[in-house]
């Protein structure tokens, strides 16, 4: 798991070919591309599960990034 | 794939309490609760100050509905939340949101032998209630956010409060957000000043909580919530996102209702530190499959804790277009962790009715023992977009019409968890949730 978070971080870093221009952004300002289109389900499952699980945090922020509008 | 849908924007966030405190009887709470406000107000500290990249007025209703469904320790919560965003100006926002968790069940009084935990199981109901405010600043590529929740129930009581910062850099390929939120909380308890921890006496209800009565005291609990988080566009069809969390618990974190039998004879309160620090690394990844009009999604969470705890999850999620209007996802999701550093398992050798506390501390929460769980979940969306036609019903922009289910299967790594017969059979949790968002 350690290595799993590793790994996509470094990803995160690094791996930008360069930076993306807006007109290229047609397939990122869709809402699938981000990671919490649905924020209020998003906290509702994070209310279950930090109820139900011994661990809570690490929750990412939805939306920014993509540049889309 | 669908182009320029309007993006989500915030809900309801912080969450001040959790499902698990009842009140009349004898709740599932403790530190349930507690990670539940304090994850729920760290979430919405995120949340809020940094999503929404273009403000917008919304209002979001969802009823979710989640179940244990034990035999005699059945466990049934109704979560229904509304959120209203209005912009009040162009570079100014105003939120309000409520929610409620409606808990009932059963659960047993005393964690001990296996006899007991079946036979001793102890009806419980509670209601919370949830308030929120809060107002966003954007000025150019920045952003700043504020917000106040307050959260009570018979047992309990939250006030916390939360501020946010965020900025787009390079052209809206990157942004980084940092956030705060604090809570000043209070728990019901009997009054055990002086006793030793093998003394403490539990409470028997909350009857009388917060209410100034002789022998009923109310305990202080400050969290203290730290994060971060950075999204990257990583190419054209590639999005990444890494937060990392750090939080303090500081006050009483146990379940005051709770007790676990010591020594074979002795029934105590439960007892856990006061105190409790807790780190947790998330990435993400989000990729376009355009051919497909979907999305494949990547989690991976670190977390680990002063008490002991670690634990990983992985989940993997799939999004797709089927319709122009119509959305479909299907996910996965993997948790697994190990036990507190002073959890006894009381279908081991040692025990605590074998060999006693550790230290000061026992517990007979199921959440500081060693498990995994499994999660599937699908959920559908009706999008539908206003057009050259007009809005719809002459006012909004978008109506989205949701609906979901998740199903859970726990497995736990030791003979007799709290709980256990919970944990009996393929699926032990299931989750159900319906949700509308109108957008104008």
């Amino acid at each position: 798991m350690i290595l799993l978070c590793l790994g996509l971080g470094l990803a995160s870093t690094g791996c930008g070919r360069y930076a993306v221009r807006a007109d290229e952004k047609e397939y990122l300002a869709d809402r699938i591309m981000q990671p919490d289109y649905d924020e209020m389900e998003t906290a509702n499952d994070q209310h279950v599960l930090s109820n139900r699980e011994g661990s809570t945090g690490g929750y990412g922020a939805s939306g920014g990034g993509c540049g889309c509008n | 794939m669908r182009t320029a849908a309007p993006t989500a924007s915030r809900s309801v966030r912080p969450r001040s309490g959790g499902h698990g405190r009842g009140a009349r009887s004898l709740p599932r709470c403790g530190r349930a609760l507690r990670s539940a406000a304090a994850g729920a107000v760290l979430a919405a500290a995120l949340l809020s100050f940094a999503t929404r990249v273009r403000a917008e007025d919304k209002v979001e209703v969802k009823a979710e509905y989640f179940t244990e469904p034990a035999n005699k320790q059945a466990l049934h919560v109704f979560h229904p939340a509304v959120g209203l965003n209005v912009d009040a100006h162009p570079i100014f926002s105003l939120n309000f949101g409520y929610e409620a968790d409606v808990v009932t069940g059963a659960t047993p009084r005393t964690y001990g032998a296996a006899l007991d935990a079946v036979s001793s199981a102890t009806r419980f109901s509670d209601t919370r209630h949830a308030f929120h405010g809060g107002a966003e600043l954007r000025l150019g590529p920045a952003a700043v956010d504020v917000g106040y929740t307050y959260g009570f129930e018979n047992d309990y009581r939250s006030h916390a409060v939360d501020v946010g910062a965020k900025v787009d850099l390079w052209g809206k390929n990157t942004t980084f957000r940092l956030g705060y939120a604090h809570n000043f909380d209070s728990v019901c308890d009997v009054d055990n000043k002086g006793a030793m921890p093998t003394e403490r006496r539990s409470l028997g209800s909350s009857e009388g909580c917060f209410k100034n009565i002789v022998g009923i005291i109310s305990e202080p609990l400050a969290i203290d919530s730290y994060a971060a988080s950075w999204t990257q566009v990583l190419t054209p069809i590639l999005l990444s996102d890494v937060s990392a969390t750090f939080q303090v618990l500081d006050g009483f974190q146990s379940n005051p209702y709770r007790r676990v039998r010591l020594f074979g004879t002795v029934e105590a309160q439960e007892s856990e530190p006061l105190l409790r620090q807790r780190v947790a690394i998330q990435a993400r990844l989000r990729l376009a499959v355009t051919r497909a009009r979907g999305a494949l999604g990547f989690l991976g969470r670190f977390y680990y804790d002063t008490w002991g705890i670690k634990s990983g999850t992985a989940e993997v999620s799939w999004d797709e277009w089927i319709l122009p209007q119509l959305l479909f996802r299907v996910r996965g999701r993997f948790y697994q962790q190990g036990r507190a550093v002073f959890y006894r398992d009381a279908g081991e050798m040692l025990s605590y009715e074998t060999v006693g506390p550790v230290g000061q501390y026992f517990t007979g929460d199921r959440e500081l023992s060693p498990f995994r769980d499994y999660l599937v979940g699908f959920k559908a969306a009706w999008v539908h977009n206003a057009d050259e036609r007009g809005k719809i019903l002459r006012v909004f922009e978008q109506l989205d019409f949701n609906l979901k289910v998740d199903l859970i299967d726990y497995q736990p790594l030791t003979p007799l968890p709290p709980n256990q017969i919970r944990d009996v059979g393929l699926v032990n949790a299931l989750i159900a949730e319906l949700g509308l968002a109108l957008r104008w």
